[in-house]
């Protein structure tokens, strides 16, 4: 840089300060600092003797095993309460009483089955289930393994005068 | 055992702390507000940043590995904060950074903690239209008078380096004086 130039500006950048500002700056500091300063302690505390009595709980007591909540969906619900149906009807038959059949099953509502399901463990098997459905799954299996040709199903639109008006709207 | 290393050991030490965090604010107060003022050029964000610097070292004062003289840990803290609150205020406000240092350099006529002439406010101008790093290293070797060793702590740059930053950035600024003094 140029001596003239030294000379002209010299050292001094033209800043200043506010009167006292570097004495007054350490107990703005010191003030921000406190402020900022958080205790190293949460607060939380313990029982007396806690520490002390500590033992782990698993070791005194005999291992359980996992209990899993049952959560029946509404297909299970409709099967177990077909079985239970089934079986009180069955019982009924087999042991006569005054009341008939009818009015056992119309007195016990569905909300009520579904309730009995839910508070008492009933595992329900996929036999039980094919038994009760069988009708049904025959039915599906039935249509998923029929092989149905092209001429097949066009004849059988062509049969249907339902479905003729939409045929023609596609031709 | 030298001065320095005799403050280090109280700084770190719980029950010797707050006196000798004391005693070295008392020593470097000054030195520092002057290097962040060079960076920031208003008081008030001065006095924002020398805290913010005080509060980080006060903080990580125990991290301190003696790896570099405490004066030149000090030194980095205090223009990363500078560095760091420019580059806030600029995204704040959506501009760029060179655009910041000519906002704040074009608003120094107007400061009233800005008593300098005109050739100084010409010099404020010359020195904002470098680049930040040109600025430091300019202001650390000008105002400062740093050796060009301290400075190279201090900006973990080699001297090298800041040799050719420096005269880089002197012959913008001759150049830009001349062609507004003349």
């Amino acid at each position: 840089m140029t001596d003239n130039f030294k000379h002209k500006a010299s050292k001094n950048s033209g800043f200043t300060v506010p009167k006292g500002y570097f004495d007054s700056f350490d107990e703005e500091l010191d003030a921000k600092i406190r402020a900022h300063s958080f205790p190293k302690s949460p607060g939380f505390n313990t029982p007396e003797g806690y520490f002390k009595n500590f033992k782990i709980e698993s070791e005194t007591k005999t291992p359980k095993g996992k209990l899993i909540q049952l959560r029946l969906s509404r297909f299970k619900h409709a099967a177990a309460a077909a079985i239970v149906i089934g079986f009180i009807s069955t019982f009924y038959l087999l042991v006569p009483s005054s009341g008939s059949y009818d009015q056992l099953y119309n007195n016990i509502s569905e909300q009520e089955i579904e309730l009995w399901i839910d508070q008492n463990e009933i595992e329900i098997s996929s036999s039980d289930m094919v038994a009760i459905y069988a009708d049904d799954l025959t039915e599906a299996t039935d249509v998923l393994e029929s092989n149905f040709n092209e001429q097949t199903i066009t004849s059988y639109l062509q049969e249907s005068s339902e479905t003729k008006i939409v045929i023609d709207e596609f031709y | 055992m030298t001065d320095e290393l005799v403050l280090i050991k109280e700084l770190q030490h719980t029950s010797t702390k707050e006196k000798a965090f004391k005693q070295l604010v008392n020593q470097y107060k000054e030195r520092l507000y002057w290097h962040i003022r060079k960076i920031v050029l208003v008081h008030d964000d001065t006095d924002d940043v020398l805290q913010n610097t005080f509060i980080k070292i006060y903080r990580n004062i125990d991290n301190f590995k003696n790896e570099s003289k405490l004066f030149s840990w000090m030194y980095r803290i205090a223009t990363n904060e500078s560095i760091t609150y420019i580059n806030k205020r600029a995204k704040e406000r959506d501009i760029s950074v060179d655009e910041y240092h000519q906002e704040a350099v074009t608003s120094l006529a107007d400061d009233h903690y800005f008593s300098g002439d005109y050739i100084q406010l010409v010099l404020q101008k010359a020195i904002a239209t470098l680049p930040q790093k040109q600025q430091i290293v300019f202001n650390m070797k000008y105002f400062e008078a740093l050796k060009y060793d301290q400075i190279s702590e201090i900006l973990d740059t080699s001297v090298g380096a800041l040799k050719a930053s420096y005269h880089h950035a002197t012959k913008k600024i001759e150049e830009f004086i001349k062609n507004h003094t003349d």
